[in-house]
């Protein structure tokens, strides 16, 4: 061939690719957010996450955040400094003011595990590290919501996620099966919790557990609830669910819990 | 097509006989045991979600490793070894020559895949998860991702001649074209007409992979469900032609 027939086929597939790819570069339709729009939001991991996203290993990068996450919310928490404190219970105030919260008290309200307001601080940083990665991966805006609003008694951030999750997943919004829905009810959990109406949000909370799509650590929250307003039976069911879930981080505290609620039972016990 | 096809297999043995690929394999199954190791670190939560993940990444890697480093050394090594006068010697056309070299380093690709997929199902049944057609649908995008370097890295080994010159251009093309959307958004921020269509055009002519990188979003219906597969392997077969055209039309020119 001669060589002037091959410069002027590679100008016309130069043009063709060039007119093919403009297309394309339009139509894509992705997920993320553009890398001008992210804010990494925890320093220490800016390197990592932004190797992943230049290499287009995105799904890892969130996968390894969401495992260092696992690891700060595993660990115990640190103890606040007095002006933390300080700092915390004026924002609990200034919430609570303004939601009509029924518990006024920073150390008396509807709380049911034994971690304190204000402890794993940065727990929601990390939550949305990881959804910045990954915004599909509804299973963290369940796991997280759900410590947020009843392990850690600290509603705005869940429902600050809970936004997040709404808007990532918004195109599921023709599902009514969808994560976009099940953010939704927890959503209106929270609601309920904030105005003190605990049987609706019991009732909502039932309604998360029928989705089968619950995390353990909503499972348990769930399982303490029912035991502190009295609903044993259900309480225990969703213990033995936990510990036949065989999940490390579940099966101690649920052989104590069955015990204990077993005992309830059997002394008949009513809610006060 | 006999004499093409004897230099693809020839090729592919070269491909295997490297001391880079032993290494590089090792590395592989190794990588793929991290991901079981992260895989332990998650606990309950969300396990065969990180082992599908990481184990998808690290076979992307890989492969990527495998095809830069690969295409840079073996045709410097037939430069040296003389190996390419012989081959040229015989009724071989260079335009063959290089359709050889890159049909090579498609099928290396391509066995990778399957050796290592292979693999990484065992540890996902081993978990007892499951795999469905987005799994392989996803491997099928790496494959292509991998293919186009390939004629890219090829072509900058012909054109450059030095094989970290060719390795770095070629990575840095690699990351560029996962960012396409982006820079497309900063270009249309330029004001001055001339110098926005000067860029697009440079734009356009780099690789897009961002249309093939489905990994990042293969769990999700709705997203896979938008994409033009048909547009994209146009895309795809078009931008190889042309870079394979090219590399022959610069090795052509070149003297050995």
């Amino acid at each position: 061939m001669k060589e002037k027939s091959i410069v002027f086929i590679i100008i016309i597939l130069l043009i063709f690719v060039i007119g093919l790819n403009s297309v394309l570069i339009k139509s894509i339709v992705s997920p993320f957010s553009k890398i001008y729009e992210t804010k990494i939001l925890i320093d220490k991991y800016f390197i990592l996450d932004s190797v992943g996203i230049i290499f287009g290993l995105r799904k890892v990068v969130s996968d390894l955040a969401w495992i260092q996450l696992l690891q700060y919310y595993g660990t115990q928490p640190e103890e606040l400094k007095e002006e933390d404190k300080g700092i915390l219970q004026n924002q609990y105030k200034e919430f609570t003011d303004s939601t009509n919260y029924r518990y006024k008290s920073f150390n008396h309200f509807e709380h049911i595990t034994k971690i304190k307001p204000g402890k794993y601080k940065h727990l929601l940083k990390y939550l949305k590290r990881v959804v910045l990665l990954d915004p599909l991966y509804s299973f963290v805006y369940f796991y997280g919501i759900g410590s947020l609003a009843w392990n850690l008694d600290r509603p705005e951030e869940a429902l600050d996620l809970a936004n997040i999750g709404l808007k990532n997943l918004e195109f599921q919004k023709e599902q009514i099966s969808s994560d976009y829905w099940e953010i939704v009810k927890y959503q209106q959990a929270i609601y309920y919790k904030v105005g003190g109406k605990y049987k609706e949000m019991l009732d909502k909370l039932e309604e998360i557990l029928q989705s089968g799509k619950p995390p353990n650590v909503v499972k348990s929250i769930i399982a303490n609830l029912y035991k502190k307003y009295g609903m044993y039976e259900k309480s225990l069911k969703l213990w033995e669910e936990l510990l036949l879930s065989g999940d490390p981080e579940y099966v101690e505290r649920a052989k104590i819990q069955i015990i204990q609620v077993n005992n309830l039972i059997k002394e008949g016990k009513i809610y006060e | 097509m006999k004499t093409i096809f004897s230099l693809v297999v020839f090729s592919i043995k070269e491909n295997i006989k490297t001391k880079i690929y032993l290494i590089l394999s090792i590395f592989s199954i190794l990588m793929i045991f991290v991901s079981l190791l992260l895989t332990g670190l998650s606990g309950f939560e969300q396990p065969q979600r990180i082992l599908v993940n990481t184990g998808i990444a690290m076979i992307e890697l890989f492969c990527l490793v495998v095809i830069l480093l690969n295409s840079a050394g073996l045709l410097l090594q037939d430069i040296d070894t003389k190996s390419i006068y012989l081959a040229l010697s015989k009724p071989i056309s260079r335009g063959q020559y290089i359709l050889s070299k890159y049909l090579g380093l498609i099928s290396i690709t391509l066995f990778n895949l399957i050796i290592m997929s292979f693999i990484h199902i065992i540890f996902i049944k081993i978990l007892k998860w499951y795999i469905d057609s987005r799994y392989f649908l996803t491997l099928f995008t790496t494959f292509l991702k991998i293919g186009l370097i390939s004629s890219i890295s090829l072509f900058m080994i012909i054109t450059m001649t030095s094989q970290t010159g060719a390795v770095v251009t070629s990575l840095l093309l690699w990351i560029v074209g996962h960012f396409t959307s982006e820079i497309n958004f900063i270009i249309n921020k330029i004001t001055s007409s001339i110098l926005r269509t000067v860029f697009k055009i440079i734009l356009y002519i780099i690789p897009n992979f961002q249309y093939f990188n489905i990994k990042d979003y293969f769990d999700s219906y709705y997203f896979v469900s938008k994409i033009n597969f048909s547009l994209g392997i146009l895309y795809w077969f078009s931008y190889n032609f042309m870079m394979i055209v090219l590399t022959i039309y610069v090795f052509k020119n070149k003297d050995l």
